[in-house]
């Protein structure tokens, strides 16, 4: 194939050549063994060269799909991992909750059947005071101790805190900051609650102290964020013989361990 | 984000960019017909490319306009191939499914059969892709504007940086280089 035969070819197969000469080349490919071979030959390149080109096309196609289909597997085995993740860190947290309500269960258990009503105390206080006005143990007594205690017997919470809140006799205020501490907890409020019976007074009586103390643990033991604390006055309890709480305490140690 | 005109314009050039695209925004619909009648993974993965490759080399055909959008092309190409499969496998097609076929190929749009054309000269033309791969790679790159993008003369030698009496010159060469490896 010369150069000039080539730049036929390739116009014929371009459609550029005029009228004349396409007629020409035409009847050449119809009737000329050259020219057939010529033009077979330049087909057959042109196909090859136009399949290379393909080919160059297909492998880059073919990349981008082996790279998006290791981009989805990434993705699936990310989302796999997350659950998996999700999963565990469910299971861990149903574990943690159960958990945490089977120990809340133990204590509210504990605390049904451990805790003394501080009804007792209550009774004797009123009695204590009562009496007070009487006979050769002549003081006076705050009128809003008497009613504020009254007032927790009956139940009546906020007119007990509002009362003993107004108590302002010095001797009687160990005894209005227990009682207020036993509203306010029986009230739900236990931040105030734990204020007052933390707060007792220096010169209180041991047995309010005491008492104080006692409430104060099973206040503490309600959360288990504070629980350790109830634990360690529990402790503090159980070794002190002047409490009267001492032996219940050490019963209820050893049921703990 | 990316328009789908960029993308047109990528997927003519054989831009990996634009085919990335076209892989995340159109597989998972284009093949959604593929995997509803009892293709798996791997058919999808295979017939998407082909019908990705006949996007690329229609873009490429100047006479060739996209009218709808890059996924419902491809869908409309991945289900025609699918189809055409089913047939050829002996599978029973729907009424239905055949006359989109036969709709198909009335409309011109049996992009198949290109395939099956070139398997007439399937041995040849691997020969000559193989002998095409011995050439330079400055000839590769100049018959393949000339014989696969199909550009005139005047833009070969505007890439190519030659004078337009030296493309004829350097067709004729890489050309005869190429029948001497053939034997032809």
């Amino acid at each position: 194939m010369t150069e000039q035969e080539l730049d036929i070819l390739h116009a014929y197969s371009r459609q550029t050549l005029s009228e004349s000469e396409r007629s020409e080349l035409e009847g050449k490919l119809k009737t000329d063994p050259h020219w057939q071979k010529l033009w077979s030959d330049f087909q057959l390149l042109s196909k090859g060269i136009e399949a290379s080109g393909n080919a160059q096309i297909r492998q880059l196609i073919q990349a981008a799909g082996t790279d998006y289909q290791l981009k989805q597997q990434q993705k699936k085995r990310r989302l796999w991992r997350n659950l998996g993740i999700a999963a565990g860190l469910g299971l861990v947290l149903l574990i943690a909750i159960l958990w945490l309500q089977q120990q809340q269960q133990k204590f509210q258990n504990l605390e049904r059947s451990q805790h003394q009503n501080p009804q007792a105390l209550l009774n004797q206080q009123l009695d204590d005071l009562e009496t007070r006005g009487f006979g050769n143990r002549v003081e006076h007594v705050s009128p809003a101790l008497l009613k504020g205690l009254q007032a927790i017997e009956q139940q009546n919470l906020s007119l007990a805190i509002q009362q003993l809140t107004q108590v302002k006799t010095k001797s009687q205020q160990p005894i209005a900051q227990f009682f207020l501490g036993l509203a306010y907890a029986q009230s739900g409020d236990r931040i105030k609650a734990i204020q007052y019976w933390q707060n007792m007074p220096k010169d209180s009586p041991e047995a309010l102290k005491k008492a104080a103390r006692y409430e104060l643990s099973w206040l503490y033991a309600q959360h288990i964020w504070t629980r350790q604390r109830a634990k360690a006055i529990w402790a503090e309890i159980a070794r002190d013989p002047r409490d009267p709480h001492q032996k219940d305490m050490q019963k209820l140690l050893e049921q703990l361990r | 984000m990316q328009k789908e005109s960029d993308i047109i314009v990528g997927l003519k050039n054989g831009e990996r960019f634009a085919l990335d695209w076209v892989y995340r925004h159109c597989f998972a619909k284009a093949t959604s017909y593929l995997r509803q009648h009892r293709g798996n993974a791997q058919d999808a993965e295979d017939f998407f490319q082909e019908a990705l490759f006949v996007l690329v080399k229609k873009l490429r055909d100047p006479e060739f306009e996209l009218t709808a959008s890059c996924s419902t092309f491809l869908y409309i190409v991945v289900r025609n191939l699918w189809l055409y499969h089913q047939r050829k496998a002996g599978r029973v097609i729907s009424t239905q499914e055949d006359q989109f076929l036969y709709l198909a190929e009335s409309a011109g749009m049996a992009f198949w059969q290109l395939g099956e054309e070139k398997a007439e000269q399937a041995e040849q033309i691997e020969q000559v892709k193989s002998a095409f791969s011995g050439l330079s790679s400055e000839c590769r790159q100049f018959l393949l504007l000339n014989y696969f993008e199909y550009k005139d003369d005047a833009e070969i030698a505007n890439t190519m940086n030659y004078s337009l009496e030296f493309v004829k010159v350097k067709r004729f060469r890489c050309l005869k280089k190429l029948k001497e490896i053939l034997g032809l």
